[in-house]
């Protein structure tokens, strides 16, 4: 019966075209954005993993400033401490957290790499050398695993809410939800303050 | 079946146009529009290298590749136009696709002698075995005092000197590798021509057959499928990999991985 062989045909050519324009778009958005995600907390960590060398490193200074030493190691316990909900990709509220604690320890660590400047032999030093090129790597790494983030989240939630995206998530992924973003980074843009006329001792 | 054949056949085929209206309309790629065309491994846009350097160290490039697979690429700027540098970096990095794809084994260095500053960016695939202490290192005790002293050539060639020498000192295994990209983009193929031949052989089957009256469906779904083609080879495999005598990209990727360094 020819009518039926050209409906398998058609057919065979609806499926292709199926995938082609975006049936797959949101599971396969979903996986990136999970990625960035998993790239972003790989990151975070990586540098965590670092504190504790470089706080040893700076202690042995002599009289290093305690305060800016001390922000350091506490914001670190605190994003340690922080269990991370398995929902949080959707979850706005932890994801503001989690942010919360990661920027105040990004700003300990700007200070502190301020501070160290009036430490001409602890600069001078090749173990710290190699820990501050380390951490400015991983700062950078952060930077560039965020960016790729929030572009993943973008294109997945624009996905959810454009047509025919929209009709996809509607026929096949009612469980799809959109996912929290990251906000500008407010302390990454806040240049630590440091007065050297009076912290100098 | 809760249709006639009919009606079945004609909300097919109207799905279908709705289908190829969605397909029109996907996204584009935006092209960063700063970015200098990739014209060779050494890209001297500052203008800081003699035709002379600039041979030699591309040379010196193409036998590392050649030897390693690993694709270096030296990349000078008369400005940062007000970006870091690590922008710059990452952005010539990933546009360009340096190292290969799937083992993201390229490095760039990039110097901007006006600005005073400079980069080695990492791929992903090298940041083991040139990571940022290295790359550090490299950049603070051999390139920059070339650079302080005014001899960039010589700062720049030193340093992929040491470059190449932290990237093969490592010990492991630089034994030639394959050029996987090319038997990639066959392989991903392979299905694309599968069906194809499919759909052309029931074809070919109807028409054998002396079926006339549809005649006009087998010219739309065919037109769907000359579609479908090129929709395939700009979105999957463009940017693939040059085998002529120009260079260009393998696909490698970056992930931020390197050093800064001011002079």
């Amino acid at each position: 019966m020819p009518l039926r062989r050209l409906t398998a045909v058609l057919l065979v050519a609806m499926a292709t075209m199926l995938s082609a324009c975006g049936i797959n778009a949101i599971p396969s958005y979903e996986e990136q954005a999970k990625a960035a995600w998993a790239q972003v907390l790989n990151q975070y960590q990586r540098r965590a993993d670092l504190i504790p060398n470089l706080v040893q490193t700076v202690k042995a200074a002599a009289n290093f400033e305690k305060s800016t030493l001390e922000a350091v190691v506490n914001a670190r316990a605190k994003v340690a401490q922080t269990q991370l909900p398995p929902d949080i990709l959707t979850n706005p509220g932890a994801m503001q957290q989690f942010q919360q604690n990661q920027g105040a320890l990004t700003s300990a660590l700007s200070r502190l790499m301020v501070v160290v400047e009036q430490y001409p032999d602890l600069k001078a030093n090749a173990n710290f050398q190699t820990l501050q090129a380390q951490l400015e790597g991983t700062e950078n790494r952060i930077a560039v695993a965020r960016r790729d983030f929030i572009g993943a989240v973008q294109q997945y939630n624009t996905e959810l809410r454009t047509i025919p995206g929209r009709w996809w998530a509607a026929w096949f992924y009612p469980d799809a939800k959109q996912m929290a973003q990251f906000q500008a980074d407010e302390t990454a843009t806040q240049v630590p303050k440091v007065d050297f006329g009076t912290s100098n001792q | 079946m809760m249709f006639p054949r009919m009606t079945l056949l004609r909300s097919t085929l109207a799905l279908l146009a709705l289908l190829l209206l969605g397909a029109v309309t996907a996204p584009a790629f935006a092209a960063d529009p700063s970015v200098p065309a990739l014209t060779g491994r050494v890209v001297d846009q500052a203008g800081i290298l003699s035709d002379n350097d600039e041979s030699r160290l591309t040379n010196k490039l193409r036998d590392f590749e050649t030897k390693t697979g690993i694709q270096l690429v030296i990349v000078t700027l008369p400005s940062l136009q007000g970006h870091p540098i690590e922008d710059w970096g990452l952005t010539f990095g990933r546009t360009w696709g340096i190292g290969q794809k799937g083992k993201d084994n390229g490095a760039l260095l990039i110097v901007a002698p006006n600005d005073r500053e400079l980069r080695i960016e990492v791929g992903y695939g090298l940041e083991g075995t040139l990571p940022d202490a290295t790359a550090n290192a490299i950049i603070r005790n051999v390139i920059v005092p070339r650079f302080k002293a005014g001899d960039m050539a010589g700062g720049i060639s030193d340093g992929v000197n040491a470059i190449m020498a932290a990237l093969t000192g490592s010990g492991e295994d630089f034994t030639p590798s394959p050029r996987r990209a090319v038997g990639q983009t066959v392989s991903q193929w392979i299905p694309v021509l599968f069906v194809g031949l499919f759909v052309i052989l029931v074809m070919a089957g109807q028409f054998r057959r002396g079926f006339r009256g549809a005649g006009r469906y087998y010219r739309s779904s065919s037109g769907g499928w000359t579609y479908i083609g090129s929709g395939f080879s700009s979105g999957g495999f463009g940017g693939g990999h040059s085998s002529g005598g120009g260079f260009s990209g393998g696909g490698g990727s970056f992930g931020g991985g390197g050093s800064s360094g001011r002079w």
